[in-house]
């Protein structure tokens, strides 16, 4: 099917959003919340765009990430309207996290200085995104979510105390888009979520990787060796790289 | 405010002193009670907290590890749902209702007093753990506001005076004490119980057809003489509150004494909805109607009105314009004008005897669709009648239920819910439908899931908020006595057709009112709506098609079977016969609350005008004050001023008057209330119950709260008025759920009609009304006669003066918390 970003025909494949064929298209929408390896939040709202179905007397304002395609649908991702509604938002973030700098630059790109509405008190840099919360499902660790509701509520180990669940992956940290989450990486050691984690060496190159918790967590719910997991990132792309370039040699007539 | 009756504030926080000694017995117990399921999660923990008065982690820890749920999402339910708190709470709880009816008629002031007395924030527990303030979002008690429940008994029309009396009584034990249970309290274990195993009792009665039905109904029928003698006591939660169950009791007693136990009835019966009378009390065979009936005059009815036949005039309504007597409930005009549908048989059978509701007719419509009608006749019956969803949103009914029908499921299972999470304040319609005629919800849904097809899960759920346990209890009561008769379960009326309904209590979430969230609750998350570009027909419940509609949809599905299209679209208004939101069709019940005379529940056609409603059934404004507003649909809805006074009732015609029709709340206000005030507490309201997911209601409706509240403190400017405009619109545009895109309704349809009175606080620090405190002078009058009251309860001690002389107010230190306008017996405190 095709549909009309901005004037633009772009194919669209059935079950995807508008944000995904936006991106394919290279069309910019800015976004918060929306992360490609994790399930879809739509709680930003930032990615609003003017929406109008084949036929619809008037376009609706919508999220891209949620929307999805149908043939014929016409988008236009920077009205005067979207525009408006998006400097709004990055407003009301901006007096929620005003020392946050990706809202900073977003809210300056939308000409936004400075919030017109009151600071919070005792911010942090936490925009409710969930991402953090959603990654750490990813990795099957479930050790945060959020706690409270509205404004009220914060990103929380189980109980506020101690992260008891956390296997100190990091996810949360290097997922989140304000950089909110304090991750301290020494040698030996990483510090997340008020705990201290003693870090496995590669068994290729010897520098720090995973954390001792996180092997158990993999070992655990993948039923693999722990050596499996015992390569830091880089080894682990090199090998795999390896493997491959093994296979398609093999293969040659 | 702020969502105080549970544990908002203390979110992560969980008490650590003395945590080392909990007695987990009573969680394992509770544990053993229901079905190790997610679903199970949310009532699990109301039963713990009830258990411990609070929810230790040590519980927590044990519920996560039984039901397999990760004790983040175990603390992250404990945090989101009002019901729940992380901390224990006191020996006693006082709960005050903050629901609309109870704000306008002054809820904020006995909030405020307790606070004063006792030392503490609303939320929080005295030192000496004696005793919690809480605040609730309406208990649907609104005709007896302003509310106080204190350990669980409803007292109604509170006063500060008489609040201090009874929290004194209380706290020397004289009171009611709260029972401190080990094990889940009585509704819940039983509804576990019975809905989860087989039940234990033999199904011999098992009706196996719809003959079989009939058969029976005839033999209930003919057992029951009409011109028997009885007494009708109405049970609903108003008449309950006034001390029905009291005067239920005496009538036991007296018929005893005189040894006519077994000549006269002593029935319990559901709302009659004039519940700003209660207890109310209906003779047969007489009809004779009585009024805030004491125990006392019970053996006065029984010796005179049900034995001789007499009227007592003293216990008679009178009409306050006519002065005339009404000797039976139809005389008095409250019950005259309305249109008794779904309520007709609420006030008149005893919700606990399936018996009684088979004698006026119940599940023969169900007996007909098994036998006569295909299930897509049933849906196109459905279609054709224009039923529109009660809940607010007015979807029609049978266009949602062919959608589900027709939507595709993996395994063919399809589910369908009651939404019984009547979350709007100042609305009571569901409660009242469920408790006195639960029966008739359910042969709805019985019916509903016949036509829409549930052939993968013979389930269906009504979820029910939590701050309603008779109304759970009742339903239980009627799904066990459905179950027996073969009217739930396998083979219904033996007609092959399988078909049985859970109860889920509800956390205490105003959004889990709003379908994907309750959906989400239901599976034992917090209540978080999700976008619906997919619409929960196709993908609802456990990602299955789902049909959810409101249980006042659902009391509709059988009168309309039973009596035809034709019936049904003679009432109401438009023509649906083409295009199903071509009208409102039916009647529709309405929460008439606030400042008029005669509060209660209304059932009208669709159509009617709000005058109609307000001053033929509604009597008026109370104490001869003028109609300012009225507002309706609840938090999502508007105020409607004077000039729309003439506007007929139905869904499209509130909604183009910017309001809409919500569950069916409708609170009048005179001109003693202040339509900035009511749009901050609306604002503020929503600002507790937003679920937090999107930025703009969570975010922005923070920001619009702190915007009207510097209107009402009279710091604003102008400029904040076209700030709040401007916020309006994004929060409108860009929110995620209903929640937030109606929210800023009540705002914008008071600046609308009202903007006069924003003006005069801005550009006159001046409230119209006399309600915003920071606005407000007072003074000491010369009716003022020394009695020095109002100086000793003054918190600021800012009254001053000779005993027995007039006193006088210094306005420097005065913090205008209206103290001594309330205590003085004389009048002679001025406010301006």
């Amino acid at each position: 099917m095709i549909i009309a970003i901005n004037g633009r025909n772009l194919a669209a494949h059935p079950g995807e959003s508008v944000l995904d064929v936006a991106r394919r298209g290279g069309i910019r929408i800015p976004t918060l919340c929306h992360h490609e390896g994790l399930e879809t939040w739509g709680g930003c709202r930032l990615c609003v765009v003017e929406t109008r179905r084949p036929g619809a007397k008037a376009a609706r304002v919508a999220p891209a990430c949620l929307f999805p395609v149908r043939d014929g649908l016409a988008v236009e991702t920077d009205t005067p309207r979207i525009h408006r509604i998006r400097a709004m938002l990055l407003d009301l973030l901006l007096a929620r996290c005003p020392e946050a700098e990706r809202i900073r630059e977003l809210a300056g790109e939308y000409g936004v200085g400075r919030t017109s509405f009151a600071e919070r008190e005792r911010p942090d840099k936490c925009i409710l995104c969930n991402i953090c919360v959603r990654a750490c499902a990813a990795v099957g660790a479930h050790a945060i979510a959020t706690a409270g509701r509205g404004a009220a509520g914060r990103v929380s180990p189980a109980f506020g105390e101690d992260a008891v669940d956390c296997v100190g992956c990091g996810a949360c940290a290097l997922s989140c888009p304000t950089g909110a989450i304090e991750m301290v990486d020494g040698e030996a050691l990483r510090r997340i979520w008020g705990r201290t984690f003693e870090r496995v060496r590669c068994s290729a190159c010897g520098r720090p990787a995973l954390t001792d918790a996180h092997v158990a967590l993999l070992v655990r719910r993948s039923g693999l060796p722990a050596e499996t997991f015992a390569r830091c990132e880089r080894c682990r792309r090199e090998q795999t790289s390896r493997r491959f370039l093994d296979l398609v040699t093999a293969v040659k007539p | 405010m702020s969502a105080s009756i549970g544990c908002g504030g203390q979110a992560g926080t969980p008490a650590s002193g003395g945590e080392t000694a909990v007695d987990l017995a009573p969680t394992d117990a509770i544990l053993a009670a229901y079905p190790r399921e997610r679903r199970s999660a949310i009532m699990i923990l109301q039963d713990v907290q009830q258990a411990y008065r609070y929810l230790p982690r040590a519980a927590l820890e044990r519920v996560a590890e039984v039901l397999g749920v990760p004790r983040s999402h175990v603390h992250s339910l404990a945090a989101f749902y009002n019901a729940f708190s992380l901390v224990p709470r006191g020996r006693h709880t006082c709960t005050v209702c903050v629901g609309t009816a109870c704000h306008v008629r002054g809820a904020r002031l006995l909030v405020e007093h307790v606070e004063r007395r006792a030392g503490i924030k609303a939320g929080e527990t005295t030192p000496d753990r004696q005793l919690t303030l809480e605040t609730v979002n309406c208990v649907g008690a609104c005709a007896l506001g302003p509310l106080v429940i204190i350990d669980g008994e409803y007292h109604g029309n509170m006063t500060s005076t008489r609040l201090d009396r009874v929290l004194a009584d209380v706290r020397k034990g004289r009171g009611p004490e709260r029972p401190c249970r080990e094990g889940p309290r009585g509704s819940g274990g039983r509804e576990a119980v019975s809905a989860e195993l087989p039940p234990g009792k033999a199904r011999t009665a098992r009706l196996s057809s719809p003959a079989a039905l009939e058969r029976y109904r005839a033999q209930v029928v003919a057992r029951r003489d009409p011109r028997r003698p009885a007494v009708s006591v109405c049970a609903g939660t108003g008449c309950v509150a006034c001390g029905a169950l009291k005067l239920a009791d005496a009538f036991g007693r007296e018929t005893a004494a005189r040894g006519l136990a077994d000549k006269v009835d002593v029935r319990i019966n559901g709302c009659h909805g004039f519940c700003e009378r209660g207890p109310l009390v209906l003779v047969h065979p007489h009809g004779f109607f009585y009024q805030r009936v004491r125990p006392e005059d019970a053996g006065e009815i029984l010796e005179r009105s049900v034995l001789a036949g007499e009227q007592i005039e003293r216990l008679q309504y009178v009409d306050p314009v006519t002065g005339a007597r009404a000797v039976r409930q139809e005389d008095v005009p409250f019950y005259k004008h309305q249109l008794r549908v779904l309520l007709e048989h609420a006030g008149r059978i005893d919700p606990t005897a399936i018996d009684d509701y088979l004698a006026v007719g119940g599940y023969r419509a169900l007996g007909r669709v098994l036998a006569e009608m295909k299930p897509q006749d049933v849906v196109d019956l459905i279609r054709r009648s224009g039923l529109r969803g009660r809940g607010g949103g007015g979807f029609p009914a049978g266009v949602k239920w062919q959608e589900c029908r027709e939507a595709s499921s993996p395994d063919g299972v399809r589910y369908v819910i009651g939404n019984g999470d009547e979350g709007d304040p100042g609305a009571f319609m569901d409660r009242s439908l469920m408790e006195g005629d639960p029966h008739l919800v359910i042969e709805g849904m019985i019916i509903g899931a016949y036509a829409i097809g549930t052939p993968g899960a013979p389930v269906g759920y009504i979820y029910v908020r939590h701050e309603y346990p008779l109304a759970v209890e009742r339903l239980t009561i009627a799904l066990g006595q459905a179950r027996e008769l073969g009217l739930l379960g396998e083979n219904i009326l033996g007609a092959g057709f399988d078909f049985d309904i859970r109860i889920n209590r509800g956390g205490g979430a105003f959004v889990c009112g709003e379908s994907t969230a309750l959906m989400a609750s239901l599976e034992g998350f917090p209540g978080q709506p999700r976008a619906k570009y997919v619409h929960t027909v196709e993908r609802g419940l456990y990602n299955r098609p789902t049909n959810l509609n409101n249980v006042e949809t659902w009391a509709n599905v059988p009168p309309i079977v039973e009596r035809g299209v034709r019936w049904y679209t003679s009432i109401g208004t438009g023509d649906v016969s083409t295009d199903p939101w071509g009208g409102s069709k039916g009647t529709k019940i309405f929460a008439l609350v606030g400042k008029v005379n005669n509060t209660g529940l209304v059932e009208v056609p669709m159509g009617r005008t709000l005058r109609e409603i307000i001053f033929d059934i509604g009597g008026g404004i109370r104490d001869g004050r003028a109609f300012k507003a009225v507002q309706t649909g609840g938090p999502s809805g508007g105020c409607l001023p004077e000039s729309l006074l003439d506007l007929p009732v139905d869904f499209d015609k509130l909604t183009e008057a910017g309001s809409m029709m919500g569950s069916g709340g409708m609170i009048v206000m005179d001109e003693d209330t202040c339509m900035v005030d009511v749009a901050r507490y609306f604002v503020d309201f929503l600002v507790a119950e937003s679920c937090g997911k999107c930025v703009p209601c969570r975010e922005g409706l923070t920001q619009l709260s702190r915007l009207l509240h510097s209107i009402t403190d009279g710091t604003a400017d102008e400029a904040t008025l076209a700030a709040i405009e401007a916020l309006s619109d994004v929060i409108r545009d860009a929110s995620l759920c209903a929640l937030g895109q109606t929210a800023p309704n009540p705002v914008r349809s008071t600046l609308a009609h009202f903007r006069d009175e924003y003006l005069a606080h801005i550009r006159d620090r001046r409230c119209p009304a006399a309600v915003c405190r920071a606005l407000l002078t007072f003074t000491i009058n010369d009716r003022c006669n020394g009695c020095a009251v109002c100086a000793k309860e003054c918190p600021a001690a800012a009254i001053a003066g000779e005993r027995k002389k007039p006193h006088a107010i210094d306005p420097a230190l005065c913090t205008r918390c209206g103290v001594c306008r309330a205590v003085c017996k004389f009048d002679a405190v001025d406010v301006r």
